[in-house]
């Protein structure tokens, strides 16, 4: 009994310290230089409908890291962006032509089922988040490591999830996120992946003319 | 004997209102602070002074002329990508009357709407003179909707009765397509008066120079310009702005690093210049 008790310990240890290489290993492979993807697939609005989804990110890794979403789907949507920078969150609405620009710490980015800050982010994700392997699974990608999730803190808008993280090239190919009642509120793959000569001003661009509106 | 007694009371106020612009900014409470100096041609100079305070959620804003003092309370909740909802009052009192105004606006998903209400005992721009020279009450809406990606339909409803009694109303409808460049095209109403409304917006250089420029034409005309030139990452821009009107009119903005210039005929010559100082915050 003693036995087998010190196995499942041995066996936890090591899957905990997979899930943390395998952290480190995408965290790494995304730091390496600035990348864009889009995502595609579907997310739940807070009226409760689910939309076709599809956003551009694009990220530039380092110790002053920016990431910026545009969206493309909803077509509600189309034109918005947001572009979030250690310090700040700058939020444009294309229908009223406002940036509004708010502290990161009081910034809210989720109302999309899943915080925009994290998808770049790995390492924050694995501290908002507690992360386990589940398993391997083969995608039109290749291999994948099945990592499952579920929030440290109840504020992040859903209670479970799961990412499909490729084995050659370390990066998520896919992330499911789902409520308490286990309903799909965020169903996102990761396409077109390349890693491109991205630029602050590139990812700063707005209209010049947009009304700027600084909000603490 | 009263007169000399309203002179000093005049006076006094003056002073009052001066006082309390120096002693905000000395407090450091501002988040930001505008000085100007505006003058009409054949009139005498108006110091300006406008001041935005935190408060609580709320930002406070205060405006001091030379016989005249506005506050205004505005907020907003914001819903990230989502949209946002902005709202606020103002109250104006000076010697030749006063004014309240109340504005409510906001966007989410495929709709943005406004809503304006003022109403006022004396001309608006003689409890400031960055506002129209109106008085009485004025309602306004306009509300923008998306047909599509990049299809934009606009309405723009307006009712002004003025301080003779005489009401009027407006309308105008307009439809925008969105490609590289951004076409609008219209039709309004204004006290009857029939005119249609072409626009064009797009960025002239890869720096972002963005140029917009409507033109309303018919039984009224109003030829509307506006060039932005980014300067720096700091969000500094330069802005130029033109406005031609027929019955004659016109205004000339200047705007960079936080000097605004604007010269105005409507009627008579007045130049406004103003400089703002940022302590971040609200804007």
């Amino acid at each position: 009994m003693k036995k087998l008790l010190a196995i499942a310990v041995l066996l936890g240890l090591a899957a905990a310290q997979t899930i943390a290489e395998i952290t480190r290993q995408v965290q790494t492979n995304l730091d390496r230089s600035p990348w864009e993807a889009t995502l595609t697939g579907r997310v739940q609005l807070p009226d409760g409908s689910t939309q076709e989804a599809e956003f551009r990110l694009q990220v530039i890794p380092g110790k002053e890291q920016l990431a910026r979403v545009e969206f493309k789907k909803p077509a509600a949507l189309e034109g918005n962006f947001v572009v979030i920078s250690d310090k700040e969150v700058w939020n444009y609405l294309f229908l009223t032509n406002q940036l509004i620009i708010q502290p990161r710490a009081k910034a809210r980015v989720e109302g999309l089922g899943i915080n925009l800050t994290d998808l770049g982010d790995f390492d924050q994700l694995a501290e908002r988040v507690s992360l386990r392997l589940l398993g391997e699974q083969t995608t039109p990608a290749g291999a994948a490591w099945r990592i499952g999730g579920t929030p440290k803190d109840a504020s992040l808008g859903f209670a479970s999830m799961e990412i499909l993280v490729l084995k050659a090239d370390p990066r998520p190919v896919s992330i499911t996120l789902r409520d308490s009642s286990n309903k799909v509120v965020a169903d996102l793959n990761f396409g077109n992946f390349r890693r491109a000569n991205l630029t602050p001003q590139t990812l700063r661009k707005r209209p010049a003319d947009a009304e700027v509106l600084r909000r603490n | 004997m009263i007169r000399k007694g309203l002179h000093q009371y005049q006076r006094l106020l003056r002073f009052m209102l001066v006082a309390l612009g120096l002693q905000l900014a000395a407090m450091g409470l501002a988040q930001s602070l505008t000085f100007g100096l505006y003058g009409r041609l054949t009139d005498s100079l108006t110091p300006t002074l406008e001041a935005t305070l935190p408060l609580g959620d709320f930002d406070l804003q205060a405006r001091l002329q030379r016989d005249a003092l506005g506050l205004g309370l505005f907020g907003a909740t914001e819903f990230s990508a989502l949209g946002r909802l902005s709202y606020g009052v103002r109250a104006g009192l000076g010697f030749a009357g006063w004014g309240v105004e109340s504005r409510i606006g906001g966007t989410v998903g495929s709709l943005a709407a406004s809503l304006e209400a003022l109403y006022s005992t004396t001309l608006r721009s003689h409890l400031w003179v960055g506002d129209e020279a109106e008085g009485g009450l004025k309602l306004g809406f306009w509300g923008r909707y998306r047909l599509g990606p990049r299809e934009t339909l606009g309405l723009g409803l307006g009712f002004k009765r003025n301080l003779a009694g005489f009401a009027s109303g407006s309308g105008e409808l307009s439809y925008a397509l969105r490609q590289e460049q951004t076409y609008t095209f219209g039709l309004g109403v204004d006290d009857s008066r029939l005119y249609a409304l072409l626009g064009w917006r797009g960025e002239l250089d890869e720096a972002g120079t963005l140029l917009e420029a409507t033109l309303r034409a018919g039984q009224l005309g109003r030829l509307e310009a506006a060039l932005t030139a980014p300067l720096d990452e700091e969000l500094n821009n330069l802005k130029l702005r033109l406005t031609v009107a027929y019955p004659w009119a016109a205004t000339l903005g200047l705007e960079a690093y936080g000097f605004h210039a604007d010269a105005i005929y409507d009627g008579g010559f007045s130049l406004w210049l103003r400089y703002t100082l940022s302590f971040g915050g609200n804007e």
